[in-house]
């Protein structure tokens, strides 16, 4: 039985959104490999095998089912609110992944392939119906509720004859032709099978052969799609490790563990390290969903969008080996994995970059301090960074154990590090600056679910680079008004003119470089009393106190 | 890959030609193919630069680079003509003598400007505050609301995290006080704090019946707009405010079916009953609940600059092993400028143990005159009143603030509470006394 159009538009969001963090950038990149894992996760599972078609087939019943191009039912909104026409627009980001490698990047070429991917019969031009613009309100209302919804939208128009087909080529992170050379590498080179998104990328843009120009660019530049592009690899090369002979998703193999780094604040200062596992993609609900530790289940609960709280206690001796622990209660990954590398990066919180704690959510934004932890034999590497003034770190390196070193309060401090080499490449891969612009939201008062900010208590916006001045820029989404604009200088903080409720974008830029936030301000009534999964108590003799409720104790619960 | 120099005829200044092409090389990721630059000796308005280039074929420039090579400053290139773009290739021996030496384009890269982030220094959870109690200004009580809402909503968090949040809402405006913030709200029933004193959670909303008042109960704990307006269909209740220094207690009036009526409408709300006394009835002896503090394992008095508590201040001491209340400081404190002890523990002698605990708590656990006699009582009027540097501990002095829902007065250097029921009072100085 095929799976109907709705039921693809619904997947595909749930995809491209389900495990983002809020304020992330969300691309509609959609292959082959992507419908697999969609088709997995429908309400009537497509087998593999037929996930390509089906969605194909749905799109052409709902857009041309008379061999003319009528969009008119993927207009407007599902009962939920969610875009009617993610679908259609993932088809024709399709359509881009299937320009060949030496196709030039040309109207021409790339309706062809809509042609193909639509069934209609081969012509040069629009399809018929498919009128010049036409798919242009769609994406501007896909770009809408990404960012009603909290995250950043990628898809913009581009220049004279590009303007409408750049909306589908900049989703389109991997072509068909990057994903048939990259599977070639893999079973080519036979890469570790515990790397990880980062570590990947790196050894790929060192590869000496094997990588088209496409590729090559989309790895060295740009931070936004520098990101997608390494998780869209990833996902290929999960895939083509993790063999094909079981249905269901072939994605995440692993749930993938990233590492929080805790400290005291007072006292002693202990530092702890936690397992910080991502959410999974494709997958609707972290609920029943445990890890398995020392013989004990402990379940995964939902910490913040993108994320399940931090469990399990860390040792530097894992570090160097790398981690996997059993998974209960998700099919598509039996396990749980921490990766083996030579260097972790812990930034600062993103949604409290105030408070001490780091955690390797993403590399660090310009200006902002992280930490770096280090196998001890990677130190004279950075030392050389420092001495060529691309890096810098406060006090003397702090002995972890087991090899481990952690530099504190590190900040890169230049924009160019082509001129530098060092043993370990992936060093400067991932330091490196990416922009020459941060921006760093701080401040206020948070709505808990991470959300956004609370009316009357909006964040301050910090803006650093390289250079001298950014032009700041604040905006309406609802109505895509510029509210605030000025040129201000770098390394400065600024108290906006938040209007009240509602949502935001902030634009830097600094020369080429540029960075985006998403501000969410809710008004106080969204406010609803939570229970606290962790309920805390005053513990007397005969009693458990909660407040004002006092609650005699049994005789094996007396202190 | 071979490295030649492309000559170009400029104007200008060396260093703002050389900004401009850095500026460039950066923004485009150029430095692998063009790393270095020279131009002639004693260069004047006009000048002839020299590019250093890394490609495949001498000459020929490598595509990626073509963005630095449409700078108008650069159009003027010593070469054949025409296009593609060609160069007459120099190699470096052929310019020596002619040009300066070689400058990495890196050189010129801005340096960064960066807005520095004011991480929050988070306190010992058990330090005392500051000695001020003053309220924070008008519209403290709209804000004060809006943190309880804030807390409900969270559910649990950090000590940090509430600081920052008592912070932005400018309840707590350097951010020093969030010790007596959360004690506040403990002492109202609202948030209770886990034993290591780092992490709180919001308490249930319950209904408490006042002290003395029949008719009148408080709501303590969670609660949000819904919460209240919902009651609020049943009987609508009065504010009655804390000087700024806590949310308003919310109190219910109405016959004695009223509880019933407002629990029916509201299942989330739990009944407490006569609080008070039932929190005094369940409270240990003062002693009890000492030997329930936690222990601090490692601390060496010798250690550390040791300040004992004399009834009124930390006076510099030598430890000798009493038993008191002890500020330790680090060794050298005053060279250094350390502006606070790093530990504030309570040594019991008889355990030989530093005990870790609130500061007010260890505090009248070292005044043997508070002990004594903890605090005054006026049956006639149901008030009790401390001396206001001799508060007992926070769960102590909870029965006391449970009995009217309030915060205690202060009135002439005493703490006075008032809706003290004689039973209550009566437990409380049984607990309180010295054995």
């Amino acid at each position: 039985m095929m799976a109907e159009y709705q039921d693809w538009n619904q997947g595909v969001i749930r995809y491209v959104t389900g495990g983002l963090a809020l304020g992330r950038p969300a691309f509609l990149h959609v292959d082959e490999e992507v419908l697999i894992a969609i088709g997995a996760t429908l309400s009537t599972p497509v087998a593999p095998q037929q996930a390509q078609g089906d969605f194909l087939d749905a799109v052409r019943r709902e857009v041309c089912p008379r061999g003319v191009v009528d969009l008119m039912r993927v207009r407007g909104s599902t009962s939920a609110g969610e875009p009617l026409c993610v679908g259609f627009l993932a088809a024709t980001v399709l359509a881009a992944t299937w320009m060949g490698e030496d196709e030039a990047v040309s109207e021409a070429n790339y309706f062809v392939r809509l042609h193909e991917v639509l069934g209609l019969q081969p012509a040069w031009g629009r399809p018929t119906g498919y009128h010049r613009g036409v798919e242009e309100p769609l994406w501007q209302q896909w770009n809408r509720w990404l960012q009603l919804s909290g995250w950043l939208p990628t898809a913009f128009p581009g220049e004279g004859a590009y303007r409408y087909i750049q909306y589908p080529i900049s989703q389109a992170l991997l072509r068909r032709a990057d994903v048939e050379r990259l599977r070639r590498l893999f079973q080519a080179r036979r890469p570790r099978s515990e790397w990880d998104p980062q570590s990947l990328a790196s050894a790929l843009l060192h590869e000496p052969t094997g990588l088209s120009s496409h590729l090559r660019m989309l790895l060295s530049r740009d931070g936004e799609r520098w990101e997608a592009a390494c998780e869209a690899i990833y996902e290929i090369y999960v895939s083509d490790t993790s063999g094909r002979d079981e249905p269901g998703p072939q994605l995440g193999r692993a749930l993938r563990a990233e590492l929080l780094r805790f400290q005291e604040s007072w006292g002693e200062r202990a530092v702890r390290y936690h397992y910080y596992p991502r959410a999974i993609r494709a997958v609707e609900s972290a609920e029943g969903i445990c890890v398995v530790m020392e013989g004990e289940e402990k379940p995964l609960r939902r910490e913040r969008p993108g994320w399940f709280e931090p469990v399990g206690t860390v040792l530097p001796a894992d570090l160097a080996r790398g981690v996997e622990f059993e998974i209960r209660g998700a099919l598509s990954v039996p396990t749980m994995r921490l990766p083996a590398r030579s260097f972790w990066i812990l930034v600062r919180d993103p949604d409290d970059p105030e408070s001490s704690l780091h955690a390797s959510w993403g590399p660090p934004q310009v200006g902002d301090s992280f930490i770096l932890l280090i196998r001890e034999s990677l130190l004279p590497q950075l030392e050389r960074l420092a001495s060529e003034d691309l890096l810098e770190w406060a006090g003397e390196p702090v002995n972890i154990g087991s090899g481990w070193l952690e530099l504190r309060r590190c900040v890169v401090l230049a924009e160019a590090w082509g001129a530098v080499f060092v043993e370990e490449q992936g060093l400067i891969d991932a330091l490196a600056p990416r922009t020459s612009v941060g921006l760093r939201i701080s401040g206020g008062v948070r709505v808990p679910d991470h959300s956004g900010w609370l009316d009357g208590y909006a964040p301050d916006v910090a803006v650093s680079g390289f250079g001298e001045t950014a032009a700041l820029r604040l905006i309406a989404v609802e109505t895509e008004e510029t509210l605030f604009e000025d040129v201000l200088p770098l390394g400065s903080v600024h108290r906006l003119p938040w209007p009240g409720p509602g949502t935001y974008r902030i634009e830097a830029y600094a020369g080429s470089g540029r960075a985006r936030r998403m501000v969410k301000i809710h008004p106080w009534d969204v406010l609803r009393a939570a229970v606290p999964a962790d309920v805390e108590c005053t513990r007397l003799p005969d009693a458990l106190v909660k407040g004002a409720l006092v609650l005699p104790v049994s005789g094996d619960e007396r202190l | 890959m071979e490295r030649w120099y492309a000559g170009f005829s400029v104007y200008g200044r060396p260093s703002a030609v050389l900004e401009q092409i850095s500026t460039v090389v950066r923004r485009h990721n150029l430095l692998h193919w063009v790393p270095r630059v020279c131009w002639e000796k004693k260069p004047g308005s006009k000048f002839y630069l020299f590019i250093a280039i890394d490609s495949e074929t001498k000459g020929v420039p490598p595509e990626e680079i073509s963005p630095l090579l449409e700078l108008p400053l650069l159009r003027t290139r010593i070469g054949p003509p025409g296009l593609p773009i060609r160069f007459n290739a120099f190699d470096r021996s052929e310019l020596q003598g002619f040009v300066t030496s070689d400058v990495g384009v890196h050189n010129f890269a801005p340096a960064l400007r960066r807005a520095m982030l004011h991480e929050r220094r988070q306190q010992d959870p058990f330090a005392e505050p500051p000695a001020h109690e003053a309220p924070v200004g008008d519209e403290s009580d709209a804000r004060w609301e809006r943190l309880l809402f804030w807390i409900s909503a969270s559910g649990q968090g950090s000590v940090d995290g509430l600081r920052s949040a008592g912070l932005a809402m400018g309840l707590d405006p350097a951010g020093a006080q969030t010790g007596r913030l959360l004690r506040r709200l403990r002492l109202l029933g609202h948030v209770e704090l886990a034993a290591s004193g780092r992490r709180w959670s919001v308490t249930p909303a319950a209904l408490a019946a006042l002290g003395d008042q029949p008719g009148e109960w408080v709501l303590c704990g969670a609660r949000d707009a819904r919460l209240l307006e919902r009651l609020s269909e049943i009987s609508v209740p009065r504010q009655r405010f804390q000087s700024g220094l806590a949310p308003p207690a919310v109190i219910f009036s109405g016959g004695s079916d009223l509880p019933d009526r407002l629990l029916a409408h509201a299942p989330e709300l739990s009944w407490a009953g006569p609080a008070a006394l039932r929190l005094a009835e369940a409270l240990p002896t003062l002693d009890e609940w000492a030997s329930t503090l936690p222990a601090l394992e490692g601390i060496h008095a010798p250690m550390f600059e040791v300040r004992r508590f004399d009834g009124t201040t930390f006076q510099p001491a030598v430890f000798t092993g009493e038993s008191g209340f002890y500020e330790l400081w680090p060794e050298g404190a005053e060279e250094s400028g350390a502006v606070a002890p790093r530990y504030t523990l309570y040594y019991d002698a008889s355990r030989r143990a530093w005990l870790r605990g609130e500061w007010y708590g260890l505090r009248f656990l070292a005044d043997s005159e508070a002990r004594a006699q903890p605090f005054a009582y006026e049956p006639a009027k149901h008030r009790a009143a401390f001396s206001g540097d001799r508060r007992p501990p926070e769960i102590f002095e909870r029965a006391l603030v449970l009995s009217s829902g309030c915060l205690p007065r202060a009135s002439n250097g005493w703490l006075v509470y008032d809706g003290i029921s004689p039973r209550v009072a009566e437990v409380l100085l049984e607990r309180l006394s010295s054995a």
